[in-house]
């Protein structure tokens, strides 16, 4: 497959998502971007505003198998990956795989788990294989996971911790839709959409799973000039420098960074990467990747703020201003 | 034609359309004489109020302005003379010469300067003429050492690779970035020629407040930075896409690639420059001077100008207008032409007015001019009487129209060469006379044509019904026709502009000789490298962060908070904090309770240090009322 062929399916796939999900174009490219580039998603944002619907919706096109874990302060680390249960008929332990075991999965409000349970992802999001009393069961290809989490509401919540918010290649923030794309939504309402019956709306399987595989090969074909890798470099370095970052993003985040610029050159059926990639997915990337100074956010500065300062500064390869 | 002039006289616009549209014209403000009873009229517009009689429903101001009497030498006379400079106020507009009696326009005089002042002025003068030329042999000897010194790279990349090694400016004059980019294709360097050609266009934009470039913004900033110019945007899009395909793509630049970028990018970067020389030859076309106008200017508006007369025909369907177009040019003209004092008509100009006459045209002559009735066989006559009526006479009896006109000029005619068309007693006033398929006409002088005519007996009416059915369009010839010029370098000469022409083209030819194509050094302005005061604090403020001193920063801070408040309270035996807050309060006129919790939250911090090395939100509260507090008692400081 070559890029001019993902960017035809990427299309396809984002137009189909959008049937069901009006006005959030930039979250779907975003969630497929992560999807191709082998990463998992964060979606944040206030209930109401179609995260799972999104997550729901991308896995009828993508044709996989898709799983819901709802995350609640009980749940159990083997609630998620499945364990170990003995089999009195063949008087042997028999592994019982849990949600986890499958090609999409939704971790709705994550943060409302314990860091325990939390952490029973961890393994699976980045190595994207289960260890369970000491055997390691590794879990059907493709596999991304989409969590959700709601900002507003923190009583009884559980922050992600760094580390596994490090897994997530983005963060994407939904914000509530302008008036007029929520008139289109009570349109499509008023025609007979029901988000609660997808399967009823006609949401055409685009590829298959090994189709998805075979577009996340793809990848591996888009050219990066060594003058994007320079650009990627002094934008994560920046983060470890900024007054008002007292964590900057790790290594991992330009491994994010440049693997989620792969995919956002070749969506647009490019096969090499420019620096308005780099530039447009760099606050996805990188701002759950940042720990803020405590004066900074006393100030009410936030991470964005200062993704987008460094955007500002950041010096673009092969410019004409330099 | 005689039987076409009386029915002429007998068809037309009815008197009531007349008088209707004379109202609408004369009821423009523009038209002072007929709204303001001090309206300065002058020497020769005089001899119009006889006519006028003690009221004018017309023109209601105008027996006003003439009970006034005389204000100005010549109405004529000035007219002319602005007439000519193409500007300024008219005969008796009011406004600045309006309310002079001198006959000359009055010119600004500088005051004579005693001999020290001119020596003064001499000085100054060869002063500033030395300073200037020590500045250009100064640069230019400068130049001359420093290619002595070093050898400077010549060309546009070598000058481009020279500041690149050394961090110099960067090159943001787009012509000199094309031509740069022309250089590199022609090398070979095809990579370098795209850069050069995309960075062109992007300096074009950015100069025309486009585009804002920066070395932190992306090519997709610049193509959203176009979002409202969707065509432009388009273009950009499409050469950006080729420009990234080459910087950060695998294709390998070529000349075609080149061509294609260039080809487009040209046109785009080029354009102002386009749009610069379009509107030059524009205005360059205008100055020169069009075919024709309906009014040359406020004196057009005074008793003695046309603009209300042109108005009027206009109303009434008759196309009138100035004509600026030589009289040579006669050949193009569609309609009535009419000759008025000013018009400059030599043999030449005669016999082509004449072959035009011939071939179907109708001339008007209202020069009262008596070398111009001659040459059609007419006398002209001097009366210097006072004002009379001359009253149409017409084959039908029941033609009741009366024309007013003072009383100056009146014609003999031959008896068999002209037809009069209008009597004062017995002289003539107006003749007809047919000439091969056209006719001329000829009165004895211009009245009819001037504004105040409309305002006067039935001169209006006359006047329409004369145009109307004979021809559709008029042209009036005075002074301005043909004095306008047909080319820039005539409008140059005309406006005595030339020396100071040359004199900028040779400043412009030395500064070239200077600084070459551009004149200033090309360069983006340096980042400022001052940091604000609240940035080294800020700095500091880091910095205790950084070591976890918070908690440190934050007592040293009380102290001196409190110190600085027992000084400006000047606290005397009472050394408490009770007797500080007391004096606080006093001072400032806050609650003294308040001021205590303050206080001793101020002081308490000190030993809270040695527990905790947290600081908390109530803390940072803490921190703000104390400044606050200062601030209160006498500032920050």
């Amino acid at each position: 497959m070559n890029v001019q062929e993902f960017s035809m399916r990427f299309q396809r796939l984002r137009g189909e998502i959008g049937r069901a999900l009006v006005g959030q174009e930039e979250i779907v490219e975003h969630t497929l971007v992560a999807i191709f580039a082998r990463g998992h998603v964060l979606l944040e944002g206030v209930p109401g505003l179609g995260k799972t619907l999104l997550v729901r919706a991308l896995g009828q096109v993508l044709g996989c198998a898709f799983k819901r874990i709802q995350f609640t302060p009980d749940l159990m680390p083997s609630d998620v990956t499945g364990g170990n249960v003995f089999n009195q008929k063949k008087d042997a332990f028999e592994f019982f795989p849990g949600p986890v075991f499958t090609q999409l999965l939704l971790a709705d409000e994550i943060n409302r788990a314990p860091a325990k349970t939390q952490s029973a992802l961890l393994e699976a999001m980045q190595e994207r294989s289960v260890t369970a009393d000491g055997v390691t069961r590794l879990l059907p290809r493709p596999f991304f996971v989409i969590a959700t989490q709601n900002p507003v509401e923190s009583q009884g919540t559980y922050p992600l911790p760094e580390a596994q918010l490090d897994r997530f290649l983005f963060k994407v923030n939904i914000r509530h839709p302008s008036p007029s794309i929520e008139k289109m939504i009570l349109v499509n309402h008023l025609r007979g959409f029901d988000a609660t019956a997808l399967e009823q709306f006609g949401l055409q399987r685009v590829v298959a799973a090994d189709e998805v595989v075979a577009m996340q090969s793809t990848l591996d074909s888009v050219r990066v000039e060594d003058g994007i890798l320079d650009y990627i470099t002094d934008i994560v370095a920046r983060t470890r420098t900024h007054r008002s970052i007292y964590l900057g993003a790790s290594p991992r985040a330009s491994i994010a960074l440049l693997a989620a610029s792969r995919a956002q050159a070749a969506s647009e059926g490019r096969d090499f990467v420019v620096p308005d990639d780099i530039k447009a997915l760099s606050p996805g990337v990188l701002r759950h990747r940042v720990i803020l100074h405590p004066d900074a956010e006393i100030e009410g500065i936030s991470p964005d703020d200062c993704i987008d300062g460094i955007l500002r500064e950041a010096k673009v390869p092969k410019t004409a201003a330099a | 034609m005689t039987q076409l002039l009386v029915v002429a006289l007998l068809a037309g616009p009815s008197p009531d359309q007349v008088e209707s549209a004379v109202r609408r014209v004369l009821a423009k403000e523009q038209y002072r004489l007929c709204h303001e009873g001090d309206y300065p009229l002058a020497e020769d517009e005089m001899g119009w109020c006889p006519l006028v009689g003690a009221t004018s429903s017309r023109c209601p101001a105008l027996p006003s302005a003439c009970k006034a009497g005389p204000q100005l030498a010549s109405g004529k006379k000035w007219r002319a003379v602005f007439g000519r400079s193409g500007s300024g106020s008219g005969s008796g507009s009011g406004s600045g010469s309006g309310s002079s009696s001198e006959d000359e326009p009055r010119f600004i005089r500088l005051p004579m300067l005693g001999g020290l002042g001119q020596l003064l002025l001499w000085l100054i003068l060869g002063a500033g003429i030395a300073a200037v030329v020590y500045a250009i042999a100064k640069n230019f000897m400068r130049s001359a050492r420093r290619s002595d010194d070093e050898l400077e790279p010549e060309t546009p990349d070598q000058i481009a690779a020279a500041a690149k090694a050394a961090g110099g400016p960067i090159e943001t004059d787009v012509e000199r970035l094309l031509a740069r980019a022309r250089a590199a294709a022609a090398r070979g360097d095809y990579a370098r020629a795209v850069d050069d050609a995309y960075a062109a266009l992007l300096r074009r934009l950015d100069g025309d407040g486009l585009i804002r470039i920066h070395p932190a913004r992306t090519n997709g900033d610049y193509v959203r930075d176009l979002r409202e110019r969707a065509e432009l945007r388009g273009q950009v899009r499409g050469i950006v896409r080729d420009v990234e395909r080459v910087q950060f793509g695998a294709q390998t630049p070529s000349s075609e690639l080149f061509e294609s970028v260039f080809a487009r990018v040209a046109p785009l970067a080029q354009r102002t420059l386009a749009a610069l020389a379009l509107g030059f030859a524009v205005l360059s076309v205008l100055s020169c001077g069009g075919a024709a106008w309906k009014s040359r200017g406020p004196w057009d508006d005074t008793p003695s100008g046309r603009r209300a007369v042109i108005d009027f025909l206009n109303e009434l369907g008759i196309k009138a207008q100035h004509r600026l177009t030589p009289l040579d040019r006669i050949g193009e003209a569609e309609g009535a032409v009419v000759l008025l004092p000013g018009v400059r008509v030599d043999d030449k100009l005669w016999s082509r007015l004449s072959r035009w006459v011939d071939d179907g045209g109708l001339l008007v002559i209202a020069t009262g001019e008596p070398r111009l009735a001659k040459r059609v066989g007419l006398t002209l006559h001097e009366t210097g009487a006072a004002a009379q009526e001359a009253r149409v006479e017409t084959k039908d009896a029941s033609a009741q129209s009366v024309v007013a006109v003072p009383d100056r000029r009146w014609l003999s005619i031959p008896a068999s060469e002209a037809d009069p068309l209008l009597a004062r007693g017995g002289s003539p006033y107006g003749a007809w006379i047919e000439k091969g398929k056209g006719a001329v006409m000829v009165l004895a002088d211009d009245y009819l044509f001037e504004n105040i005519a409309l305002a006067v007996a039935d001169d209006a009416d006359y006047l329409v019904r004369v145009l109307k059915q004979i021809e559709h369009s008029v042209e009036l010839c005075d002074e301005m026709t043909g004095a306008s010029p047909t080319n820039p370098v005539t409008s140059v000469a005309r406006g005595k502009l030339a020396p100071l022409m040359g004199q900028l083209l040779l400043l412009l030819l030395i500064f070239f000789a200077f600084k070459g194509v551009a004149f200033g050094a090309p360069r983006d302005p340096r980042p400022a490298s001052r940091r604000a005061f609240v940035e080294h604090v800020r700095a500091v403020g880091i910095q205790y962060a950084k070591a976890h001193a918070k908690r440190h920063a934050f007592t040293l801070y009380a102290a001196y908070a409190l110190d600085r408040l027992r000084e400006r309270v000047q606290l005397g035996g009472r050394r408490g904090l009770s007797g500080l807050a007391e004096a606080v309060a006093q001072k400032t006129g806050r609650s003294e309770t308040e001021l205590m919790r303050l206080l001793v939250e101020a002081q308490s911090s000190r030993d809270v240090m040695a527990s905790s090395g947290v600081v908390s939100q109530e803390d940072l509260s803490l921190l703000r009322e104390l400044a606050l507090l200062l601030k209160e008692t006498g500032g920050a400081r």
